[in-house]
């Protein structure tokens, strides 16, 4: 029901609001006034066309082949994929080694809280730009010289030009490969589902859901030893095969796992003293077995408490992978913000580019937050 | 997660204990053994094989940490290339905020409130005036003389104190009736803090130039400034969203039955407990906004971190990586460890007091 | 002394989106004395109430205050509320302020009232409400019928013409009662005009001039108290009084 005081009311608000937009709708022309006036007097060109140029420079490190004739576009989706592998590396290392730490805050063993908890206070209170650089400069510069290497196995190595790992040659065994990996997923996949509706029926699950799991793994595994595995071999000056990592990539993936573990570790242990005591002594009265009581009483209300908080600090590793371009590893941030930015002068439009990247993946792991936080709120109903 | 029993505490209940779990016996005694190897080796390193004084590295026993290197160099790591004679300006606006932190503390002082109101006001433009000089037949320093630690308290207090402010106003549009504001606020927040520093400092190095009108010029430091403080405060404004949001209507209700409008109601009823709900998180921004000051080293500001750095590679002193980053690493560490504590105990200060309250009025209220 | 200041409604309707919590309420209540309105949970008191002083908008009809209309817009509604104190059922105390900080704030803020002055007010208002031994504590350590009063002496403070209380005494323990309510025996003896929403029955035979009672978001039955607890005249204000039990 709307009364005259609420006609009012809306029209005030109206008014008010109208003038909210105008004041922000000024300024913005006076910005985009003032952009154009300075790119003018610089003499900078504008438009995506560039997207379409030469870039004129190479990629120390790429996913995609690049070299000096590619073009911008090439250059900037060369730089996202790097971005990307890094936030995907550190994202992956920060939450195993998180967990663990996490884990082992609440341990029974004093040395091991004792020891974990230094770790956390130690780490978290350094920037993460003087892990990053220390990383670069003590570490790697106090590695040996290729010709010194560090084995490690005989199949990987460590100098000071960077990580050397065996990677398999795909090349003809691509076919075969891909239809093993698909038969292992359908044999995962069915046995997950064999799982869960034995669990669903509080039954034990059938032989065979245990005998394709198993299979399935067997595979994998037959699927990485048949694979033909190139193992670094020093020769000249430098290892040939594998894969060579910077040493900046490196240290990159070391600074950014290291620290974040610390947070997550926080987190980890936050979620854990969040179940209930009251509630794990009820369960082990219940006769519920160790395993079960971790698996059914205390992980999913902790995960509910954890999830958030974790998603957060994935954030911050996505964000964070730009401090490439401090140590000269060739990210988003670095290829396109940076050179690409001054070789094409199109300020503009390069921002605006990197500006929704990074929004773009900030919304995609919101976005995933969210849906687990309604699944949960689901599942607690 | 449980509590020892006392018996294991007896030589007997030890060696019971270590008979019962020989996997978490063996894991705990080779911990303590790193842990004890690691400290030796820290403390012979740092302090025993160390060298105070020498002229250059070949000064420096090899064998232990080259303290002479970072006396040596103290004055730059503090003042960056700050004229020498000029530097007693830098000591005042460094010691400034420290003495009057310890003034506000200090139980009972009914000046309090100008100590705050002085600090976020007047603190930042007198420590402006007197550092960049020019009037008062005080000589001029040109900011790009400014540097090390100097820089890095100038450029966090900065942030801080533009950015608190602002953040107060983001959150209170955050939470306006009008959904025009509303979402043009929740547009501006999201978008610093989906924004890497990195690019953000970038961004504000090459656009800020861009936006201003032809003529109109800031310095380095002020556009990486204006960068870090847009930045933070995104931050802040969500951390005080939250303090506003956990005081209660019945709070409001009582303002405006008090005859009190909306301004006043948020300045003396509102803010003072949303503020103080949220100190811990205030806190800890402050920790994370600190630790973000470093990021100004990648638009060439010799902050602490960069000084060090660039001093690395003087000829005189190579390879003293270690020392450089452990003198940055001391400092930063100390500064955010003793916050980090202030937090939590804020933390744990305002359950008890929660509690005390549901307890004495029956949670009534 | 100027005139007692009476309240006029008419005809006032509120809408909760779609629900009607007040059907035209139209009523006058008398300056100077002490109002008592009463009725089922959920009749509308608290909204009716509640759209005296503004704090809750209406859609249609109008309230007077001392001849003045309460409107809408935000400044005029600010000037209307400093004759117009409120007693909430739950204190809504300012959990941050001391006692005595909590009735001097707006005297100094909003009439800007010397410190001192405004303290050596407060105390008074504090003594006369019982808690002046309290002036320094916060909130939190005081019992609910302390808390209470301590509003009281808080809406006083302003020196309202007005008086609203909105079940002053429900969250209270009957001891606690007894202190809130023999606080406003007084006040209503001041002749302040005073609208006060509640259960008690003993208190409204003993001050209110006279007693609305409300149902369905109308005032189904005005009369004097006597009369009211006596021989009420509608089927429902019998069956709530029987409900209640006797005063
Ligand atoms: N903010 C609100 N939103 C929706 N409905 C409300 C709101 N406040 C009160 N109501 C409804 O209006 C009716 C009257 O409420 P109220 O005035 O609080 O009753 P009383 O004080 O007599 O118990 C109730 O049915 C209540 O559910
Ligand atoms: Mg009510």
């Amino acid at each position: 029901m709307i009364g005259p005081r609420q006609r009012r009311a809306k029209r005030v608000a109206f008014i008010q609001q109208a003038l909210v937009l105008l004041a922000v709708g000024l300024l913005a022309v006076l910005i985009a006034r003032n952009t154009v006036i300075n790119l003018q007097a610089r003499g900078l060109a504008s438009g995506f066309d560039f997207l379409w140029q030469e870039a004129g420079f190479k990629i120390a490190f790429a996913l995609i082949p690049v070299d000096a004739t590619s073009t911008y576009g090439r250059v900037f989706v060369a730089g996202l994929l790097n971005s990307l592998l890094i936030a995907a590396l550190g994202i992956i290392a920060a939450t195993l080694l998180g967990f663990l730490l996490g884990i082992a805050r609440v341990s029974p063993s004093p040395p091991l809280r004792f020891l974990t908890r230094g770790y956390v206070e130690l780490v978290r209170n350094l920037p993460l730009l003087l892990h990053l650089l220390l990383w670069q400069a003590v570490i790697l510069r106090s590695l040996p010289t290729v010709k010194d290497a560090i084995g490690l196995g005989g199949i990987a190595f460590l100098s000071n030009r960077g990580l050397y790992l065996p990677m398999p040659l795909l090349g003809n065994q691509a076919n075969l490969l891909l239809s093993a990996l698909g038969a292992a997923a359908v044999m995962a996949a069915i046995a997950w589902i064999l799982h869960r509706r034995a669990r669903s029926h509080g039954e034990a699950p059938p032989l065979l859901a245990r005998g394709l799991s198993a299979g399935s793994l067997l595979l994998l595994v037959l699927v990485l030893i048949g694979l033909d595995w190139q193992v670094p071999q020093l020769s000249g000056f430098d290892y040939r095969g594998g894969l060579k990592l910077m040493p900046e990539f490196v240290s990159l993936i070391a600074a950014l796992t290291l620290y974040n573990a610390a947070f997550i570790a926080e987190i980890v242990r936050a979620g854990i003293q969040s179940v209930d005591k009251g509630q794990r002594e009820a369960a082990a009265a219940l006769g519920l077995s160790s395993r079960q009581i971790l698996r059914l009483v205390i992980v999913p209300p902790a995960l509910r408490v954890i999830v958030p908080p974790i998603a957060n600090q994935y954030t911050h590793i996505i964000k964070a992978s730009s401090l490439a371009t401090v140590v000269g590893f060739p990210d988003l941030v670095n290829v396109f913000l940076g050179t690409s930015l001054n070789q094409t002068g199109r300020a503009v439009e390069i921002v605006a580019m990197t500006a929704a990247v990074y929004l773009v993946l900030c919304a995609a792991v919101a976005l995933a937050t969210e849906a687990f936080n309604r699944r949960v709120a689901l599942v607690e109903r | 997660m449980h509590a020892p029993s006392s018996s294991r505490l007896t030589p007997s209940g030890v060696l019971a204990t270590a008979r019962a779990y020989p996997f978490s016996t063996f894991l705990t005694v080779g911990l303590l053994y790193v842990a004890l190897w690691l400290t030796w080796r820290i403390v012979d390193w740092a302090v025993i094989e160390a060298t105070w004084q020498a002229g250059d590295r070949a000064g420096c026993n090899p064998e232990g940490a080259c303290w002479a290197f970072i006396l040596n160099r103290l004055p730059q790591f503090t003042f960056g290339f700050y004229p020498e004679a000029e530097r007693w300006r830098a000591w005042i606006v460094l010691l400034a905020p420290p003495a009057l932190l310890l003034l506000a503390m200090a139980p009972d002082f009914k000046g309090r409130r100008w100590i705050i109101a002085g600090g976020f006001i007047a603190y930042p433009v007198a420590a402006l005036a007197l550092l960049s000089g020019g009037s008062l037949g005080l000589s001029h320093v040109p900011s790009d003389q400014w540097g090390g630690l100097l820089l890095t308290m100038i450029v966090g207090i900065g942030a801080f104190v533009l950015s608190f402010p602002l953040a107060i106003l983001l959150a209170l549009a955050r939470l306006s009736k009008l959904p025009a504001l509303r979402w043009l606020t929740i547009g501006f927040i999201d978008f610093w803090r989906g924004m890497p520093l990195v690019a953000v400092l970038f961004m504000s190095v090459i656009m800020l130039p861009l936006f201003l009108p032809p003529g109109f010029e800031i310095s380095r430091p002020g556009l990486a400034l204006t960068g870090l403080t847009l930045y933070s405060s995104a931050y802040l404004a969500e951390v005080i969203r939250g303090g506003l949001q956990s005081v209660g209507r019945g709070q409001t209700e009582a303002a405006l039955a008090l005859s009190f409008g909306f301004w006043r109601t948020q300045t003396y009823i509102v803010m003072p407990q949303a503020l103080r709900a949220v100190l811990p998180g205030i806190v800890n921004s402050v920790i994370a906004l600190f630790k973000d000051t470093t990021y100004v080293m990648i638009v060439g500001l010799f902050d602490l971190l960069n000084i060090v750095t660039a001093a690395l590679s003087d000829a005189r002193w190579l390879g003293l990586a270690t020392e450089g980053y452990v003198f940055v690493g001391v400092i930063y560490w100390l500064f955010c460890f003793v916050l980090s504590h202030v937090s939590s105990r804020l933390e744990a200060q305002q359950s008890r007091v929660v509690r005390q309250d549901q307890i004495l009025t029956g949670s009534t209220q | 002394m100027t005139a007692p200041t009476s309240i006029k409604v008419r005809s006032l309707s509120k809408w909760f989106g779609s629900w009607r919590a007040l059907q035209g309420v139209s009523v006058d209540i008398e300056g100077g004395a002490c109002t008592v309105l009463c009725g089922p949970s959920g009749s509308g008191k608290s909204t009716f109430l509640r759209c005296l002083n503004g704090l809750e908008e209406w859609q249609t009809g109008e309230i007077e205050i001392g001849g003045i209309a309460v409107g809408d817009q935000p400044r005029a509604l600010t000037r209307l509320r400093r004759d117009v104190g409120m007693v909430f059922q739950s204190f809504n105390l300012f959990p941050h302020l001391s006692v005595l900080d909590n009735v001097t704030l707006a005297p100094r803020r909003l009439l800007h009232r010397r410190r001192k002055d405004a303290e050596e007010q407060a105390m008074r208002l504090l003594q006369r409400v019982g808690v002046a031994r309290q002036a320094d504590k916060l909130p939190a350590g005081l019992s609910g019928g302390q808390k209470q009063r301590v509003a009281i002496a808080r809406a006083l403070a302003m020196e309202p013409k007005v008086l609203l209380f909105d079940e002053p005494t429900s969250a209270l323990d009957p001891e606690s009662v007894k202190e809130v309510l023999d606080v406003m025996i007084e006040l209503a003896k001041g002749g302040t005009t005073m609208v006060v929403v509640t259960h008690e029955m003993g208190f409204a035979r003993r001050v209110a001039s006279r007693v609305l009672f409300m149902d369905k978001g109308r005032i189904v039955e005005t009369a004097e108290p006597e009369a009211f607890f006596t021989c009420p005249c509608s089927e429902r204000a019998k069956s709530f009084l029987a409900d209640i039990g006797p005063p």
